[in-house]
C-alpha cells in the first residue's frame, strides 16, 4: 500500500514537472503580466484537454502527453507569442547591437553596462524608454572615456522610435535570459551566461522599490 | 491541405468561428476541425499568436472565465463590433475572390 502511494506520488511529481516545464519553455521571452496571462491561458487549455482525454479513458500521464503533443513544440509556441508581443525586430536589433558593440571593446576602461533614462507618469510609473537610430559611431562618441556607465538614451538620441520599457525587456528576453537584480535601490538586469551584459535603469530609490514590489514574483524571463 | 491556404485565411476563419459565440482555444480548434470535416487542423501553438494578434488589432476581446469542471480559468475570445465589421468586409472580399476563381476554373473544364 505504501509502495503504491509512493509510486503515485512520483507519477504526480513527474506530471507536475512535465506540465510546468512545458509552460516555462513555451513562454520564455515574455515578460511580466503578458507572461502570466500566456501561462494562464495555456494552463487552462491544457487542463481542459486533459480533462476531456481522461473522460475518454486515458490515464493522467497519457492525457498530458497527448495534450502537449497536440499543442506542439514549446519553442514554436514561444516563437509565436514573442512574435506577436515583442518589439519589431529592427528595434530589437538596435538594443542588442548596442550591447554587442559595447562588449566588443574589451580593453575599454568603460564598464560593460547599458543604461537608459525612462520617462514617468504623475504616479512615478515608468512610461517609456526612447531611443532613435543614431549611428553607433556617434553613439560611442558621446560616451566619456572615463565614464563607468553607458546610456542608451544618451547614446542613441531621444527622438523616435519609442520603445515601451516592457518591450525593451521582451526584446532582451527574446534572445537571452534576463534576470532582475535583487538590489531594491536600483532597477538593473543581467543577462545569463554573459556576466558583463547588463541593463540598468536610471530611477530614484522609491521608483526602484515600487518596481520591485510589482515584479516581486517575476524576477526573470527564464 | 495546403498550409499557405490556411495561413492566408486564418484570420477570416477565426473571426467567422467566433461570430456566433465566445470560445476558448480548444473549442475554436475543435469547431474548425468539425465544421470542415477535419480539413483544417491547426495546432494551438499557431492558434494563440493569431488570436493575440487579432486581439491586439481590436477585432476580438479575450476574458478569463472558469469552466464548470473547475481548475484553471480559460481565456474566452469574443468578437468586438470592429471585429464584426472586419469579418463582414473580409467575407465579402473572400466571396468575390472565390467566385472569380470559380468562374475561371469553370470555363476551363
Amino acid at each position: 500500500m505504501k509502495r503504491m502511494t509512493e509510486s503515485q506520488n512520483l507519477a504526480s511529481q513527474d506530471f507536475g514537472m512535465k506540465f510546468e516545464t512545458y509552460l516555462k519553455r513555451a513562454t520564455r521571452g515574455i515578460w511580466g503580466k503578458r507572461r502570466t496571462d500566456a501561462i494562464l491561458e495555456l494552463r487552462g487549455n491544457i487542463e481542459a484537454r486533459i480533462w476531456t482525454l481522461e473522460h475518454q479513458g486515458k490515464t493522467q500521464a497519457e492525457a498530458l502527453e497527448m495534450a502537449l503533443q497536440e499543442l506542439g513544440d514549446p519553442r514554436v509556441v514561444r516563437a509565436g507569442f514573442v512574435q506577436v508581443q515583442s518589439v519589431p525586430s529592427t528595434l530589437r536589433a538596435v538594443v542588442l547591437a548596442v550591447m554587442t558593440i559595447w562588449i566588443s571593446f574589451p580593453f575599454s576602461p568603460i564598464e560593460a553596462r547599458v543604461q537608459a533614462s525612462p520617462s514617468f507618469d504623475l504616479f512615478g510609473n515608468v512610461l517609456s524608454f526612447e531611443i532613435s537610430a543614431r549611428s553607433l559611431e556617434q553613439a560611442l562618441l558621446v560616451v566619456p572615456e572615463a565614464s563607468t556607465r553607458f546610456s542608451v538614451a544618451r547614446a542613441l538620441g531621444t527622438s523616435e522610435p519609442t520603445m515601451d520599457l516592457e518591450q525593451v525587456l521582451q526584446a532582451l528576453c527574446a534572445d537571452a535570459v534576463v534576470t532582475l537584480n535583487q538590489n531594491r535601490d536600483t532597477v538593473a538586469f543581467t543577462v545569463e551566461g554573459r556576466p558583463r551584459w547588463a541593463l540598468t535603469l536610471e530611477v530614484s530609490q522609491p521608483v526602484a522599490r515600487a518596481w520591485h514590489e510589482r515584479h516581486r514574483d517575476d524576477t526573470n524571463c527564464r | 491541405m495546403d498550409a499557405n491556404l490556411l495561413k492566408g485565411n486564418l484570420d477570416l476563419i477565426l473571426l467567422a468561428t467566433l461570430e456566433s459565440e465566445a470560445k476558448y482555444g480548444l473549442e475554436i480548434t475543435k469547431e474548425v476541425q468539425d465544421r470542415t470535416d477535419g480539413y483544417f487542423q491547426f495546432k494551438e501553438g499557431t492558434l494563440y499568436p493569431a488570436l493575440h494578434r487579432l486581439e491586439k488589432q481590436g477585432f476580438i476581446r479575450g476574458e478569463f472565465q472558469y469552466l464548470p469542471r473547475g481548475g484553471s480559468p480559460v481565456k474566452f475570445y469574443k468578437l468586438t463590433d470592429t471585429g464584426q465589421k472586419e469579418l463582414t468586409e473580409r467575407r465579402k472580399t473572400f466571396n468575390a475572390f472565390t467566385k472569380a476563381v470559380q468562374n475561371i476554373l469553370g470555363s476551363e473544364s
